[in-house]
Order: C-alpha cells, then sequence, then structure tokens
C-alpha cells in the first residue's frame, strides 16, 4: 500500500515512541489508559493522537470510541518494526554467504588437495626410507634420487598449498570481522545517540550499549575475538563453518553455539544442495516407459505368441526381442555415460562414453524407438514431405496448361523428366518448373550427413551452394529465404558511402585518391553479397558473415579507417582541403563564464581543428557546435559544412553534439593499433585502453545531458538543464574530465609488456576412434609429464622470488600480541567518544 | 568441451587432458598436438566459457592461478592413479 507523507511522518513518529519506550526503564515508563501500550512517563497523550490520525490513514475510516485502536496501532507497527529487523537480517546474511561463497568453495578444494598431496608424501617417504634401508640398493643413486626430487617436489607443492589456504581464512574470517565490527559500533551508537533514562549496560569490552542489544553485543564480541585467534591457528586444524567462516577444530562448537544465538548469522547455515539430474537421465526415463509398454504388450496381447528371456531376464514377444534387447543394451551405454569421463554428445542429446561412440550409435540405428530422435531419419522425413509439397506445385503449374485450353497459340513446353514423369508446362513457367525438378533430384538422393539449409531441405554437404543457388532462383521459395537485415543495412550503407564517394572524387578531382577507398568499398560490398548464399555465417561486429571472409573483411575495416585518418589528417592530406578551424569552450557572442564552468567540457579558449570527414556529409548533418560571433571559418572543400552559428544559445543538445565530437576524436585514435591489443570498446566507441576513462565521462556527462532534457525535478544551471539530483555527479565529472585531459598519457605500450589474455571462439572436433584409443591409453602420462613440467616452473620462480615459511611459535606470539595491542586501542578510543 | 575432445586456439590445435572448476569458472589443461594429433611439449591451462551457444576459451597467464591449477591437475592426476 503506498502511504502518503502525513501518514508516513506520523508513522515514524510513533515507531520512535515505541522504540523509546523498550529502552527505558520501567519507571520511565506510563501505560496508555485502557490499554497494555506503555510508553515515556508524558508521552500517552501525543501517542493516542497520533495513533488515532495513523488509524484512519492507515484503515481509510474514521475511529469509533473504542480505544482499542491504540493496541491495534501499537501492535501493528511492533510487527513492522520486527519484519524490518528480520529483513535487514536475511539480507546481511545473504551478502556475507555471497561474498565468501567462492572462497569457501575454494578453501575446501585446496584442503582436499592437501589431504591428498600429504598422504602421497607420506607413502613416498616410506617407500624411500625403505629404499636408503636396504644395503642392495646402496649403489642405485639414479632411483635414490629420483625419489629425493619426487619428494622434495611434493613438500613444495604442500607449501605452496598451504600457503593459500592462510591467505583464504584470513581474508574470509577478516571479511566477517569487518561486518561485526560495523554491528558493534551500530549499537553502540545507538546507546549514544539515545537520550538520558535510557536502560542500559556495559558490553563485554565495557562500551556502553542499550540493555536491549547487551546479549547481541557480547555474541559478536565473542565471535570477533575467536575469529582474531582462528587466523593465528595451524592450516591443518582449520574447518569452513556455515560457508562463511574458517575456525579450528577445537573453536567448532562454540562458534556453531554463537552462531545460533546470533539474529545475524542465523540464515547463514548452508543449504543442502538438491541432487542435480545426470546427463541421461531424461533418456533413460523415456527408454524405461518404452521397456515397460514392450514387457506390458506379453499381457495385453491376444492369441498364442512366441515369448522369449530378454537379456535382463523379462519375459517378452519374440517379435519385440531385437528392439528390447537392444534398448537394454542402449540403457547399459547411457547409465555408463552418466559418470564415466570423457564422454562424446551423440544427436545433440545423449552422452556416450568417448570409446564407445560407434558400438552406441550402431545400436541407435538398429533401434526402432530412437527413429525419432535420429537426426538423419528426422531430415528425411523432412525431405520427403518437401518432395510431395514441390510434386504438387508442378501439378499446379500443369494445370495452367489445362486452363489456358482454347488458346491455339499457347506457347508450352515439356519439363524435364523426373522418373518416369514430366511436366507440361507454359514457356514461361519452364525455368522455374525445371529448377523445381533438380531441387527434388537433389532431395531425392540418399544420404547419411544431410545439411539443413534455410530450414527448407536437407541435402549432402557437397551440394549445399548448389541447393542455395536453385533455391534462391525460383519464385516458389521466395519467402521462405530468410533475410540477412542486418547485411542489408550495411549494403545499403555502402552504396551510400560509394555514391557520396563518387560525387566528391569528382567534384575535387580526387578520383585517384579515392581509387583505392572506391575498391575497398566495392570488396565490402562483394562480402556481404556472397554472405546471402554462404551456409557457415558467422555473426562480425554487425553482419553476418561467411567464416572464411572475416579476416579479409576485417583488414578492409582497418584500411578504410586508415585512409579515413589519412585523408582527416592536414598533415597527409595531399589535396588542398583546409580543416575548419572552430573554437570550443569559448562559445557565446555574450559571454557567461558561469556557462562555460558547467557546460563546457574544454575549459580553454584555444582554437581546436575539427577535421572535415572526407565523404561529403549532407548539409543538414553539417557540424552545428558552437562558433564564436566573428570567427573566421577557414576555406572548406564543403561548403556546406560550415555553418556559422551567431548569439549562439548554450543548450543541453550543443553540449551533446560538442561531446560527441570528443569521443569520435578518441575513436580516431585507434587506427593503426591492434583493437585486440590497445583497445577496448563501450557503448559502440572503440578507444585506446588510455582514453577508456575520458570516454567513459563523456558518456556519463552526455547521459547527464539527456537525463535533463527529460527530467520533470530538474535544475537549471547556467542555461543547461539538469536532474536535480545529477547536478553534483555532472560537476564532477566535469572536473574529472579536465584532470584527465590535464594529465599526460604515456606511449602506448608494445604488444609483448601488455598481458591482456586473448580470448577466442573456438571450434571443437572429436578424435577419430584408433587415434581416440591411443590418447586415452597415454593420457595420464602426457599429464604427469605436464604437471612435472609446470612443477618446475613454480619451484624454479618460488626458488628466485618467495621464500615460504610457516611462521614459529615465537613469530605466532608476536601476532598475537600484536592483535591484543589492536583490541586495547580500540576500546579505549571508544571509550573516550562516550 | 570434454577430456580428448581437440579445440583450436590461435592456429594451433590443443587436445584436452583434464578439466576442473574453480570459484565458478571453468579451466582446461591442453597440451599442444601435431598434425598427425600427437601431443607436443606444449601444455597450457584454459579458462572456458560457452557464450551464444559457442565455445570461447582464454589462456590462463596469472601466475598464481596456474599454481592452483597445477595443484589442482596434480590432485586429480594423483586421485586418477590411485583408482587405478
Amino acid at each position: 500500500m503506498n502511504e502518503n507523507p502525513n501518514q508516513m511522518y506520523e508513522k515514524q513518529d510513533l515507531l520512535d515512541m515505541i522504540k523509546e519506550a523498550k529502552n527505558l526503564n520501567e519507571t520511565e515508563l506510563e501505560t496508555i489508559p485502557g490499554t497494555n501500550v506503555k510508553v515515556k512517563k508524558g508521552k500517552s497523550a501525543e501517542f493516542q493522537v497520533k495513533a488515532a490520525n495513523f488509524y484512519r490513514y492507515h484503515y481509510n475510516q474514521f475511529l469509533n470510541n473504542n480505544i482499542d485502536y491504540v493496541t491495534d496501532i501499537y501492535n501493528l507497527l511492533e510487527k513492522e518494526m520486527n519484519l524490518k529487523n528480520q529483513e535487514y537480517n536475511m539480507s546481511k546474511a545473504y551478502d556475507i554467504v555471497k561474498n565468501a561463497e567462492e572462497n569457501i568453495q575454494y578453501f575446501n578444494n585446496l584442503q582436499e588437495t592437501l589431504n591428498t598431496v600429504r598422504k602421497n608424501y607420506n607413502l613416498k617417504s616410506t617407500e624411500y626410507a625403505q629404499f636408503i634401508k636396504d644395503p642392495a640398493n646402496l649403489q642405485n643413486l639414479t632411483h635414490r634420487q629420483e625419489l629425493e626430487v619426487e619428494l622434495q617436489k611434493l613438500a613444495e607443492n604442500q607449501d605452496i598449498i598451504i600457503k593459500r589456504l592462510e591467505e583464504l581464512r584470513t581474508n574470509l574470517n577478516n571479511d566477517l570481522i569487518n561486518v561485526i565490527n560495523k554491528e558493534l559500533d551500530f549499537m553502540h551508537n545507538n546507546y549514544l545517540n539515545t537520550l538520558n533514562g535510557t536502560n542500559w549496560a556495559f558490553g563485554m569490552d565495557n562500551n556502553a550499549v542499550l540493555a536491549t542489544d547487551k546479549e547481541r553485543y557480547d555474541n559478536l564480541y565473542v565471535l570477533r575475538e575467536i575469529l582474531k585467534v582462528a587466523n593465528t591457528k595451524d592450516v591443518n586444524s582449520l574447518v569452513a563453518i556455515n560457508n562463511i567462516l574458517v575456525v579450528s577444530e577445537d573453536q567448532k562448537d562454540t562458534v556453531l553455539n554463537l552462531l545460533s544465538k546470533i539474529d545475524l548469522f542465523k540464515n547463514t547455515e548452508p543449504i543442502p544442495k538438491k541432487e542435480e539430474p545426470k546427463r541421461n537421465d531424461a533418456i533413460l526415463n523415456e527408454i524405461e516407459n518404452a521397456l515397460n509398454v514392450i514387457r506390458g504388450k506379453v499381457n495385453t496381447t491376444l492369441g498364442q505368441r512366441l515369448l522369449m528371456n530378454a537379456i535382463d531376464g523379462s519375459t517378452i514377444l519374440n517379435e519385440d526381442l531385437e528392439e528390447y534387447n537392444n534398448l537394454i543394451k542402449i540403457k547399459e551405454y547411457l547409465i555408463a555415460g552418466n559418470f564415466k569421463e570423457p564422454v562424446a554428445k551423440i544427436w545433440d542429446m545423449m552422452y556416450v562414453e568417448g570409446l564407445k561412440i560407434n558400438e552406441f550409435t550402431g545400436l541407435l540405428n538398429k533401434t526402432n524407438f530412437f527413429n525419432k530422435y535420429n537426426p538423419n531419419i528426422i531430415k528425411q522425413n523432412e525431405n520427403t514431405n518437401l518432395i510431395n509439397e514441390l510434386i504438387s506445385y508442378l501439378d499446379t503449374l500443369g494445370n495452367k496448361v489445362a486452363t489456358y485450353n482454347g488458346f491455339s497459340n499457347l506457347n508450352i513446353k515439356q519439363t524435364n523428366a523426373l522418373g518416369d514423369k514430366a511436366w507440361v508446362v507454359t514457356a514461361e513457367d519452364l525455368d522455374e518448373a525445371n529448377r523445381i525438378i533438380a531441387i527434388i533430384k537433389m532431395l531425392e538422393v540418399p544420404n547419411t550427413n544431410l545439411i539443413n539449409v534455410w530450414n527448407i531441405g536437407n541435402v549432402a554437404s557437397n551440394q549445399v551452394s548448389e541447393f542455395k543457388n536453385l533455391i534462391n532462383s525460383t519464385r516458389y521459395f521466395s519467402n521462405r529465404i530468410p533475410e540477412l537485415k542486418a547485411n542489408e543495412e550495411a549494403i545499403e550503407q555502402i552504396k551510400e558511402d560509394l555514391k557520396e564517394l563518387i560525387i566528391y572524387a569528382r567534384k575535387n578531382n580526387l578520383e585517384v585518391t579515392l581509387m583505392e577507398e572506391y575498391k575497398l568499398l566495392d570488396e565490402k560490398f562483394n562480402i556481404l553479397n556472397k554472405a546471402k548464399l554462404a551456409d557457415n555465417l558467422v555473426p562480425y561486429e554487425n553482419v553476418m558473415l561467411p567464416e572464411e571472409d572475416i579476416a579479409r573483411y576485417q583488414e578492409i575495416n582497418a584500411r578504410l579507417n586508415a585512409l579515413k585518418n589519412q585523408n582527416l589528417n592536414p598533415e597527409n592530406n595531399n589535396s588542398n582541403t583546409e580543416p575548419i578551424v572552430i573554437p570550443l569552450g569559448t562559445p557565446t557572442a555574450e559571454p557567461q563564464p558561469s556557462v562555460i564552468e558547467l557546460g563546457s567540457v574544454t575549459p580553454t579558449v584555444t582554437p581546436q581543428v575539427i577535421p572535415v570527414p572526407p565523404t561529403v556529409p549532407t548539409p543538414n548533418e553539417a557540424y552545428t557546435g558552437p562558433v564564436a560571433e566573428g570567427e573566421q571559418l577557414a576555406v572548406s572543400p564543403v561548403k556546406d559544412l560550415a555553418v556559422p552559428i551567431k548569439n549562439l544559445n548554450i543548450n543541453n543538445d550543443t553540449l551533446i553534439n560538442q561531446n560527441l565530437v570528443e569521443m569520435g576524436k578518441l575513436t580516431q585514435k585507434i587506427v593503426g593499433y591492434d583493437i585486440n591489443y590497445y583497445c577496448t570498446t563501450i557503448k559502440g566507441y572503440t578507444v585506446l585502453l588510455q582514453d577508456k576513462e575520458e570516454l567513459e565521462t563523456l558518456l556519463f556527462l552526455n547521459e547527464c545531458l539527456e537525463n535533463g532534457k527529460e527530467a520533470i525535478d530538474y535544475t537549471i544551471v547556467n542555461g543547461i538543464k539538469l536532474d536535480s539530483t545529477q547536478v553534483n555527479s555532472y560537476q564532477e565529472a566535469l572536473a574529472k574530465l579536465e584532470n584527465i585531459r590535464k594529465t599526460p598519457k604515456g606511449k602506448i605500450e608494445p604488444v609483448m609488456d601488455i598481458q591482456e589474455p586473448i580470448k577466442a571462439k573456438v571450434s571443437v572436433r572429436y578424435l577419430i576412434a584408433d587415434k581416440l584409443e591411443k590418447f586415452m591409453a597415454n593420457r595420464k602420462n602426457i599429464i604427469k609429464k605436464g604437471l612435472q613440467k609446470n612443477l618446475s616452473k613454480i619451484i624454479n620462480n618460488l626458488k628466485n622470488n618467495e621464500v615460504i615459511s610457516v611462521p614459529n611459535d615465537t613469530e605466532l606470539e608476536a601476532i598475537l600480541n600484536e592483535h591484543k595491542s589492536e583490541d586495547g586501542i580500540e576500546s579505549e578510543n571508544i571509550g573516550r567518544g562516550l | 568441451m570434454d577430456i580428448s575432445n581437440v579445440i583450436s586456439f590461435n592456429n594451433l590445435e590443443y587436445i584436452i587432458l583434464d578439466k576442473t572448476t574453480l570459484r565458478n569458472k571453468d579451466y582446461l589443461y591442453c597440451v599442444q598436438i601435431d598434425s598427425n594429433d600427437l601431443p607436443l611439449e606444449e601444455y597450457k591451462f584454459f579458462k572456458s566459457s560457452i557464450e551464444n551457444n559457442s565455445y570461447y576459451v582464454e589462456e590462463v597467464i596469472d601466475e598464481d592461478l596456474q599454481k592452483d591449477l597445477t595443484a589442482i591437475f596434480a590432485n586429480n592426476y594423483l586421485n586418477e592413479e590411485q583408482a587405478g
């Protein structure tokens, strides 16, 4: 229910009075006559009046003379107060668990790993001890050294894991200590903010808190101290509790007891995980149902039938024996596929051990139950349906001749033969009919590896292009060919660009200079056009392209950008083109300093060069940014572009345009750099990594300006309309932008120095059966070899750079003392605050 | 992507030796293979993900993460060894 402001004020006052009364001594309270409600002495009448008002708002009805409304409202608000507390605790608990989730999982994994490594170390130690004891081995130094190296590696590995465990333990516990500290401070402040006469008590650390908070305060305090001690304990004794903290085994019971008492942690108990369905469970259920049906047929089939025993001992009809046994065998493969690795995915729905693919698919093909899932059978059925559809179409074309009967000079032709059949059609339909017949012939060819084309039909992989060509040239399929809308738009854009380029080149005698750009645009056009017939389209930027053309398309774009930049850069431009000089930042004829302060993103008055784009925009695309009165515009080849604006009024749109120009300049800077390494794309703008912050700030400024245009609650600051809530952040962003621009940006680092990982789309293929078998036989050896390599690398690095040490007793004591002294300081400060 | 699958990355082919999940991210342990699908000496850790029904990988270059993954895959290996 929405509350009106009056209702909210009344409610807040009432809540304050209830809270206040809960923390006062009995002697400070009075009971509202006729009720059990207690409030601070002298506030009885006020409570009644406010309760009466709130009653009217809340229930939308006037009071009768019954005093019960006081109790009613009191109970209602007390309940809401408790609910809010609960909600607060629930949300806090969620944050705590969410925050710790990854680290706890990681901690548990590492603990498991440590146990295994340790077990192996012990086994190896025993082997080593026995080996050196035996006098017969005295001469076998090689094996002895091998054992020593293995032992050393295991020991070093243990050290690495222990170090990580300690880090995780400390991080997890410190996060929780921070949460507890905030809660303790909050409770102490609650006391400080309450008036005299409040019922209060000393917490365990001698801080004063409200009496009602004391138990919670003490429990949290004890938990915090336990966590501090846990941070110094040996990792071997650690256990993770409630997915939020890590303590030693001996602290576990105390902590569990404490957690159950503290409302904040009651909701952090781990939720038992539901067992996830296994990957083959769905199809296994279906098979089980099919088996039941077959078994059931024994009882439901009338007459004498031959009964047989299936491989699982069930009695079934003889005619079902093969199907039944196949299903049982398939079931076994699928059950194994639920648990074993590695697996291969069959027909996009079943998982089977990699080595059993051939046997399994052989069984599937022999089992009628799987016909409905067999992609090839499905595709063949689709083809049969399409063939029937096309034959009907041919009949329709043939019927047109019958309709024309009576026209003696009708030009009719016979189509190519389809088997022993041919159609007589009008001459104008002949090509269409022959193409349809060719399509049918393609669809009729039996094949085991059919590829679906545009959801129309399925053909062998080597016929896809031919099939597409035929489909493209028939009238019948004209509405069923998927449109590549994005490509169409891109094609239209290229046509426009080419048109403008030609006009511009002719007008300025630049045909030769711009020939490369023309050719590149033409090639881009052809690639996009060709994509219509391709069967391996992948998304690239905003269009769909054949996989093999992506690299070239990328090259063309890069080259076009480079050319554009070259034409934009006055130094490199061989033409007589002069840039338009437009001052940014001091835009008005009647200067208003405050406008510049807030509205302009460039505080200097130095004229800046706005480059003229090489292609000719229409006049209405011309730069409409601020131009000072009387400012001379340089001679431009595109006269229409130069629109001097006098008596300019700064508004949101002007500034938005100005920022867009700035953003455009940033995007131009990427030319010549590999975008994978040096650039980042934000909201469609690709800029150098070092310009990221500037771009983000400009985007934010524009967002504020856009928001301001539509804002209902707005503030006009120096002519600019801003959403009232964004005035400060807008100003801060302007200051930030100024700083960013003042700070010199370093030269871009070479590729090798940038450690950005490359993310790439990958294709996956399976090994063929004999290679897979060999690989699986050798897999463990290959892994072992690789791990040995990795471990030696890590150990070498550790030897060179890191010193691993577990704190000894003296160091531990020092750490403990450090914590104690920290606590002392903390308590003392809070004491002073009192 | 499963163990024994072959993936192409940077025009090179790798076979997946093992995989694991760490802090909700999937990681692969791979060895580069030659044109006859035989393993070479180049081992890599990749972070794998699925976006828009396509597989993506990126090489793990963070040394700390490499250490953690080495420990985990070593653990997997030892477990497999013990299981026979």
